[in-house]
């Protein structure tokens, strides 16, 4: 027997399956599933009240993970894709300014037609400013990942 | 899964994703992270469980599955298998307690007596001489240095190869670190 197979045997008669701590871990895992559904859904519906473009600008900008099941769960898009050549570069308006700068011609894209240029958008409140991010969601943001999650020391 | 055979019957098979696979799902439909926890949480706990207090090591395999849900955007989808990531993942946070662990080494290198272990086989010999052997080897186990005793365990606790050690702790296959082990050639 060499080293390798002492190590091997080391704390060997250790129980190997405890059902009722691995339900607790999952119970534990679904849990925050859950809140990530959750997180997911109260977004949608913040996101169904703000103006559309507004939403394709943060979601591009951000690059939220599961950002386009947000969309899609909010009606936002319909199975398409963020086209980002759209607004990213968005000219600088005056901070509480009214008027919307002019759209630019959008690339062949999957946009909904209700975004196409000219389109009517819904009057709303809230109107995230070029390079800033939308509204706070109303729902608690989630909880910080603690300073040790299991990453690199 | 149902295909059409060659001689006109009806064959089904189960067609297994890969971790890989389930994860990016994940990322749409959040509840397909479950499979990952359902593949491989025994390993990741049974691991953790040899090497610390069996409440803390429940613990921390709960939490590597959570981090590792949270974390599953920046997932290398390269890499098909998961366990590599996941091991690391609990490696990391089982450093936080790095100081327990070799509080319960010594321990048991001094009583001969396994802190871990809830009950002994009284009047068993050769538990007897588990213990004995295991106490020599917690000693040589705590005098190694965090790294070593990381690749030791993840070599002959986990089972893992060397190329998943390599990515479990990102340390280049090549390093110093894993001439902790012996290569398989050496093995009898």
């Amino acid at each position: 027997m060499n080293e390798i197979d002492l190590v091997r045997r080391f704390r060997a008669g250790m129980p190997t399956h405890d059902e009722d701590e691995m339900q607790h871990a999952r119970h534990i895992l679904m849990k925050a599933i859950e809140q990530d559904r959750n997180r997911t859904f109260g977004v949608s519906n913040l996101l169904r009240h703000a103006p559309r473009r507004s939403v394709a600008v943060v979601l591009a900008v951000l690059a939220l993970p599961g950002s386009y099941a947000i969309a899609r769960s909010a009606g936002v898009f319909d199975g398409g894709t963020v086209d980002l050549t759209l607004e990213t570069a968005t000219p600088a308006s005056a901070p509480g300014s009214e008027s919307e700068p002019a759209d630019p011609a959008p690339a062949p894209s999957e946009f909904p037609d209700d975004l196409a240029p000219g389109a009517d958008e819904p009057k709303s409140r809230h109107r995230a400013r070029p390079g800033t991010v939308d509204p706070k969601p109303k729902t608690a943001p989630p909880t910080a990942e603690r300073e040790s999650d299991g990453g690199k020391d | 899964m149902n295909f059409l055979g060659a001689s006109g019957q009806q064959v089904s098979v189960e067609i297994q994703t890969s971790d890989s696979d389930e994860i990016a799902g994940s990322r749409e439909a959040s509840e397909r992270f479950a499979i990952i926890f359902e593949r491989h949480y025994l390993a990741i706990r049974n691991y953790l469980r040899r090497r610390i207090s069996g409440s803390l090591a429940d613990e921390l395999a709960a939490e590597t599955f959570v981090v590792a849900f949270r974390r599953r955007a920046s997932y290398d989808h390269a890499y098909a298998n998961a366990r590599p990531w996941l091991f690391g993942i609990a490696v990391n946070l089982l450093r936080r307690h790095r100081r327990q662990e070799i509080r319960e080494l010594r321990a048991y290198a001094r009583t001969a007596a396994d802190p871990l272990c809830a009950s002994l086989e009284n009047g068993d010999p050769q538990h007897s001489y588990d213990q004995r052997v295991g106490a020599e080897l917690s000693q040589a186990l705590a005098s190694l240095s965090g790294k070593d005793r990381e690749v030791l365990c993840l070599y002959a606790l986990a089972d893992l190869s060397y190329e998943e050690i390599s990515r479990t702790l990102e340390i280049p296959i090549g390093t110093s670190a894993l001439a902790a082990v012996p290569s398989p050639s050496a093995h009898p």
